[in-house]
This record gives C-alpha cells, structure tokens and sequence, in this order.
C-alpha cells in the first residue's frame, strides 16, 4: 500500500480572500488564530516548533526577514522561521518544507503560513510586483507579464488541439459557480459562458474572465509529524505524497509551449510510492491562474490524455458533483489568488474536503486529494498527495 | 577619389496611426542605421565583400554608443566616425570614404536619422517627419564610378544670378554646362520652380529635378534626405551618365554637390513606400524626463544587459562541441548535456522566422516599462518565434496592426528601442510580419483602414510631396522623378 504517511494535517485557518481592509500583519494573525482554534482538541502555541512563511513579498513592504513578523503574528516570536519563495507556488513549496520538517523527525509541529497583500499598491506599481516572477530578460522585455506568457500557451495550445474557447469559458464559469459556495472567496458570483467569451480582452486569446483576480489572503496549516497527530484530533489529513520541479523561467526555452514539464515532474515524484493512483483520486485543487491554465494542469498531473482537457471540462466532469470535481473551493479563478496564500490555500480546502467539512461545497465522501501549485508559467511546481484519517 | 558606389539599403520606417505615417516610437537614429546596414549586408551576402573596417555614421545618435554599432553589426573592432546630421554631414561623410587610404571596399556610410520635434512643430501639420535610413558602401575595385566633392559659394552680399550660380557650380564639378549630358537633382528651398526654368536655361543638356519648395524646416533629418537624393540618382544613372546630386545652401549663396559617373553597380535594393506627414502630436517626442527616471519596470542592471549583447542584437546562440545541441540564449553551458567547454557561438537566422505562438497585449496588461509606448500604439502583439527546430526566442511584434499575426506566419527579427531605463534607452530584437497578405506590414494598404483618403488630401500641406521616392522592393525599377508643376 505504499508508504506510510509523511505528515499529517491537524488544523487549519483560512482569511477572506478580495481585496481587504486588513494589512498583512492582520491577515496573518487572523489566519493562524483560525487554524489554532481548529484543532480539535486544543493546542497550545508553545508547542509549535518552527515556522514557514510563504509570501513573495508583493509590493515590497517587508521583501526581506517577513518571516520574523509572521512568528510575531502567530504569538511566537523567537521561533525558528523563514520566509519561503517560488512566486506562485511559495505555498506548495513552504509545505512540502514543512512536510520535510516533519518527516524527518526533526520537528513534532510546525506552521505553515500564505500570505499576499496586494490591493493596497497603486495601480502601475501593483503591474510591476505582477511581472517580477517572469523572465525578465526576454519575456519581459517583449513585453509580457503573465496573462502574456499564459495567452501565448493558450494561442499555441489553440493552434496544436484546435479551437479552446468553450472550453477556457466552461473553466471560468464552473470555478466561478464553485466560488458561489464558498464564503472565502473573492468572487462568489456565477458567470455564463457568454459573459466570459465577451469579455474585455487581456492578452488574446484571453480576456479579463480568463485571469485571477488580484486578492489579499492568508491561510495557515499545522502540520504534525503522523505519529503524533492523534494527539490533537481523531481525524487529521495526511501527506502521502509530495513532488516538486522545476523548469527554464522563459517559456521559449522549454521544450513545449503546452506542457508545463514542472508540473509532470512534480506528479510523478509525488504519485512515486503513494498509496493510491490517479484512478483512486476524488478531486483535484489546480492552480487556475488563467484559464488555460486548468486544461494544462488536467493534462500535465495525467488526468486528462494530451488537447482532451476541453473536452473533459465540457462534459461536466470536472464540476462539483462530476465524476472528478477540479477546484470546488473556486480555485484561483474565483476564490482568488494572494500569491503566496494559494499553496496553503488548497492543502485548507483539501483539510475541509477530507474531513467533511466543506459545507454547500462538499465533494460527497471524499477520501484523496491532490493539490498542484505553480510558479508563474511553469518555472516551479509543487504538488502533493492528501489522504482522509 | 575613384570609388563607385557598390551598393546601398534603404529604410523609411512607417507607422500608421489614424491616417497618417510616421516612424515607430520605438526607432531612432541607431536603430535606422543598423537596420540599413544589416539590409546592405544581405544583399552583398555572396558577392565576395569583405568584413568592413571603418563606418562613417551620419546621424544623431550618441558618440557615446561607437561601440554599440561594432556589437550590433558584430564586427569587432570596428572603426567609427561621426559626422553631423546634416546634409554638409554627408557629403563630409561620403569625401573622406573615398578617400583611399588602404581600406578600399571595406568602408560604409550610413545616413540615420528620425526627426524630433519640438511640441511646436509637431502640432505644426505643414512639419515633414521624415525618418530613415540609407546605407552606401563604397568601394573603387569596381572603378566605374567617380565621387567628385564641390562646393562654391559666393561673398556675402554678392547675388549672382540663378543661371550664373549654376555655371558656377558645374565648372567647380569639372563639368560643362553645355557639353555635359546627365541628370542633376538640385535640392532648394525657396524659389524651386525659378531654379528649374534656371538649370534648364544653363545646362540644356543636363535633366534637372528640383525638389523642395516651402516648407517648415524642423526637424527634418537633412541627411537622410541628401541620402536619399543620391540613392535614387545612382539608382538610375546609366553607362556614360553623369550625375550631380547637391543641396543649395542657405538660398542660392552655395551649393554643395557630388558628382557621380553612371553606371553605378547596383547589387539590389530596397525600399518602402513614399514618405508620409508626422501627427500632430508630441507623443513621439522622447522626454528626459522619462528617460532618466528611475524605471518602475522590471530591472535590468546595466551591466547585466551588456552579458550578452550578441544575443540580445544579433540572436547569437551556442552550439554544443560534444552532442551538437545548438541553444538560444547563450548561457555558457549545454542545455542538453551540460559541457561548459568549447561551446561555440553561432548566429542564429534574423529572417523567416516561424511564429509558434502570439498573443495581443491590452493596453493596461502591457508591464510598466511599456506605458509610454501603449500610449501612442495602443495593444501589441508578442510572438514566440522558431529560430531553429527547438530553439525559440520571444519578440515583441512592431511595424504592425496588432492582432493580425497568425501561428505560422513569418517574420523577421529587427533591432528596435525597447524602454528607457536610467538614463539609456535599451535596444534589442523586435519582430516585424513578413507573410505577405495575412498580415498588413503597416504603411502598406490595410484594407480596414477607413483613413486614407484623408492622407491623399495631406499633399496639399506637403509640397515636398512631389518629389518622387524610391519604393518597393523592385532592385531595378528605372522611375524617373516627377517634376514638379
């Protein structure tokens, strides 16, 4: 059966995600109050041994030692902290850490904190901060941000499987249908496939409907070594997996404008040895920064055979209720995407899935789970495997 | 002094913006002359020139960048001289080129230049903006052509008459107005139709086009135009032709001129479509302001973009010595099986370039560093290109109605401005569309453009109009210039 669990989930706080009055040393605090006050039978701070923050310090406000403010935060200062960046994916990265920190036996229980605000940058310098995580060099300079690099992979992916459209709508509206039962999210209002097709355009193929909001957001996880767990709840969410990979930062130097190799690597490392397979999934939390985005993940993690992601988003499989629900907490789409609180983000979501907490959301007896989080277009990826206690 | 022109490139960038044509924002006196070299350079790809060794540049690009034009061109070592954007500037130029001092055939002019108006001319509509840029190299091995300076003026306060001057003039060329069959091209401001009735009085023998006539004299790029008025006089000189390409000087009191003797070889040539009126707008004006501001946009540190110049000018990747991978950009290790030893740079094709993928930038998606530009272009598009099978690059696209490129179209690679920062414009690749029909190259018709007959009606603003201009990419077509009426 593989194995054994590396690290196990017992408690987990999440924020509002939009754009919020709350600063960054607010978001924090909220979040890892919330997660302290889900444990089900109580923790105490003190035995929190180690902390990781994940940011990518968006506006610059605090680039360097952030992690320090995030132990204050937390109501442990003096703790052994460190922030943690891999642009989009810093959360998946600061877990798979902390997951480490755990197996290892080196720490009983860490922490685990996303953070990103961003609504409270003016304007020009808010596009700067959104650019920074790209290849400046080449891409950049081309004149490309993100919606660029994806309306790029979108426009090949067009031109290698045929007309992606409908398919690109039918993930906004499905995610933007998942945000409507989630009282997190940024957005919690339903859209039509009209609506998004007619949207503003970005950077074609994509338009406005096709992009992430811009959020503030924190999320925290306690992660316990699986020996443990039990101490603080009967139903903890364990980690049987966990991958990560990396790839060339500029699209133009990867070895196909389709695939985000990082992603495969990621699921192939984390899927190595774990205790069940893709069949045995019951939903899936991807990073849909863009829409086109969710049709590569679909296809990258080996749910989906090459250009069939559309065709499987528009046969309804992938809603909530589908045979294989992607992203039921809205994904970045809808719920939004403070940059480094979307890792830990879904590894919360998982945590409500899994133990049946989901409320109007809940995948009706959901046991496995995987999360995938990237870094910009593909330059990093981590993924990881959860299974229900 | 016997040195014949070996051949020439030609450049008028043009810009559509509602009805009219200007250069791109993102051009400048630099950009024009490489890209007028690098034209002159393919079309002498397989004719045995050699590497040149001296650049004689005409424009008003800064003597702070000689180097940049040796890295641009990639010929290291390269001698440059700079001569004042002027009409005098060329013609000192294109004397001290052929001047044989031991580097015969292995020495270029290049005239490059793009206006800058002062807000006030440039909401002036009579204001020509032209901008271009023409490239000669010269060369005496072929020995048909002679390069005769002149130039005469007359005391202050003596006027000769219109005909005297141009006697004058002609005799100071080693040529007699009656005995001499040829062509002259006779730039001048005032005055142009006295002056044609005067030349042909004088010098019956001789075809005379006079351009010009009155206009706003600002920012116009004088050299550019003296280039070109040589250009197309070489172009059409013939076995035993003589021709005389000159400018008046400040009225009728000088005349500086050159004398050719036909034919000139041309190898090719190549040029775009008539000059066309600046907008009346300042949004081309480059501010200083802007240029020394400390960028919001994406940071580069100088020393940073200076690594790999080769690259970022000239799409110079590296081959692998042991597996042969050949990777874009070079980063002084194989991609595919790590060795760091002996790589070995190789160009990489600038022309006929695949594009793998494109997208249109909204104005407001577009990064910081790109505001001012979105301003007057509005949306872009930025394509990933296919150098090699597997090796890509990404351009942003210019010289182009956004929106139109297509996945599998062609396009070729062009030096351009991308963004100021810290004081100095950084320069690198953009592409330009070279499918023909699917994607309008601006300045050419575009069907849904709904403005052109109100461009046709700027001749009445544009006297300078009259004057016929090279066009087309036809090598040899044999147009005579209009004359004016």
């Amino acid at each position: 059966m593989g194995r054994p669990p590396r690290a196990a989930i017992v408690g987990a706080g999440h924020t509002r995600f939009g754009a919020l009055p709350e600063g960054p040393r607010r978001l924090v605090r909220d979040a890892v109050d919330q997660a302290v006050a889900s444990v089900d039978r109580g923790v105490d701070r003190e035995s929190i041994q180690e902390l990781f923050l994940s940011t990518l310090g968006f506006s610059g406000w605090q680039l360097g030692n952030a992690a320090s403010i995030a132990a204050e935060e937390a109501g442990r200062p003096g703790l052994p902290a460190v922030r943690v960046e891999n642009a989009c994916a810093s959360g998946g990265f600061a877990l798979r850490l902390a997951v480490d920190a755990v197996a290892s036996g080196r720490q009983d229980l860490v922490l685990v904190v996303g953070l990103e605000k961003m609504t409270d940058v003016p304007h020009p310098r808010r596009r700067y901060w959104l650019g920074v995580s790209g290849d400046t060099e080449w891409e950049r300079l081309a004149g490309l941000t993100f919606a660029g690099v994806y309306g790029l992979m979108a426009a090949r992916y067009a031109a290698e499987y045929g007309p992606v459209r409908e398919a690109l709508s039918e993930v906004a509206v499905k995610n933007h249908a998942h945000g409507v039962l989630n009282p997190n999210a940024h957005f919690q209002k339903a859209v039509t496939r009209e609506q998004v097709s007619a949207g503003p355009p970005v950077a074609a193929p994509l338009g406005l409907y096709d992009c992430c909001p811009v959020s503030d957001g924190a999320a925290a996880l306690l992660v316990a070594r699986p020996d443990v767990a039990r101490r603080f709840t009967d139903s903890p969410v364990y980690i049987v997996g966990s991958g990560a990979g990396s790839d060339h930062l500029a699209v133009q130097e990867r070895s196909s404008l389709t695939r985000i190799d990082a992603s495969r690597a990621a699921a192939e490392e984390a899927f190595r040895g774990a205790p069940f397979d893709r069949k045995r999934v019951d939903l899936l939390e991807v990073h849909d920064c863009f829409t086109i985005a969710e049709l590569l993940a679909l296809e990258d993690l080996g749910f989906s055979p090459r250009g069939g992601a559309g065709k499987l988003t528009l046969s309804g499989a992938t809603r909530l209720g589908g045979r294989l629900p992607v992203n039921p907490d809205g994904g970045l789409k809808a719920k939004g995407h403070p940059i480094g609180a979307t890792g830990v983000s879904q590894a919360y979501e998982v945590f409500l899935q899994l133990r049946g907490q989901a409320g109007a959301r809940q995948v009706g007896d959901a046991q496995r789970a995987l999360t995938h989080n990237v870094g910009g277009s593909g330059a990093t990826a981590a993924v990881h495997l959860f299974s229900g206690g | 002094m016997a040195r014949s022109i070996l051949s020439a490139s030609l450049v008028r960038p043009a810009w559509q913006l509602g009805s009219f044509r200007v250069e791109g924002p993102d051009e400048d006196s630099f950009t024009l002359a490489v890209t007028a070299l690098n034209r002159l350079g393919r079309q002498l790809q397989g004719t045995g020139a050699r590497t040149l060794a001296r650049l004689h540049v005409v424009g008003s690009c800064s003597p702070e960048i000689d180097w940049a034009f040796s890295e641009a061109l990639g010929i290291p070592g390269l001698d440059v001289r700079r001569y004042p954007s002027n009409a005098p500037g060329l013609w000192g130029a294109l004397a001290a080129a052929a001047h044989d001092d031991g580097t015969a055939g292995r020495e270029a002019v290049v005239a490059a230049d793009t206006a800058t108006l002062s807000p006030e001319a440039a909401g002036d509509r009579r204001v020509r903006h032209s901008a271009g840029g023409v490239a000669f190299l010269l060369s005496k091995e072929l020995g048909l052509s002679v390069l005769r300076h002149g130039f005469r003026g007359h005391p202050p306060g003596h006027s000769p008459s219109m005909q005297g001057a141009i006697t004058g003039w002609l005799e100071a060329l080693g040529l007699s107005p009656h005995g001499s069959r040829g062509e002259v091209v006779f730039e001048v401001e005032e005055e142009p139709d006295r002056w044609q009735a005067a030349w042909e009085q004088a010098a019956p023998g001789i075809t005379v086009t006079v351009v010009g006539g009155p206009r706003v004299d600002v920012g116009r790029p004088s050299a550019v135009e003296a280039a070109l008025l040589l250009w197309e006089l070489a172009r059409r000189l013939r076995t035993g032709d003589t021709g005389v390409v000159g400018q008046a000087v400040r009225g009728r009191n000088g005349f500086s001129a050159f004398r050719l003797d036909g034919p000139v070889r041309w190898l090719g040539s190549w040029g775009t479509g008539e000059p066309g009126l600046n907008p009346p707008t300042d949004k081309f004006l480059i501010r200083k302001s802007q240029l020394d501001a400390v960028s919001q946009g994406a940071y580069l540190p100088h020393p940073t973009y200076l690594e790999n110049l080769a690259g970022r000018w000239r799409l110079v990747g590296e081959r692998c010595p042991r597996c042969d991978t050949l990777a874009f950009p070079a980063r002084g290790r194989c991609r595919s099986c790590g060795r760091s030893e002996g790589l070995r740079s190789e160009a990489l094709p600038r022309v006929g370039l695949e594009v793998e993928a494109v997208t249109t930038i909204s104005p407001g998606a577009q990064p910081t560093e790109f505001d001012s530009m979105v301003e007057t272009v509005g949306a872009y598009d930025v394509a990933v290109v296919r150098l090699q099978p597997g090796v890509r690059a990404t351009f942003q696209v210019t010289d182009a109605v956004a929106g139109r490129l297509r996945v599998g179209d062609r396009v070729a690679a062009v030096l351009r401005r991308l963004y100021p920062m810290e004081g100095e414009w950084r320069y690198g690749l953009k592409a330009i569309p070279e499918t023909p029909g699917s994607t309008p190259r601006l300045g050419e018709r575009d069907p849904k453009s709904p403005a052109r007959s109100a461009r046709r009606g700027s001749s009445s603003v544009a006297p300078r109009e009259r004057r016929a201009t090279p066009r087309g990419s036809g090598g040899r077509a044999e147009r005579r210039p209009q004359r004016p009426r």
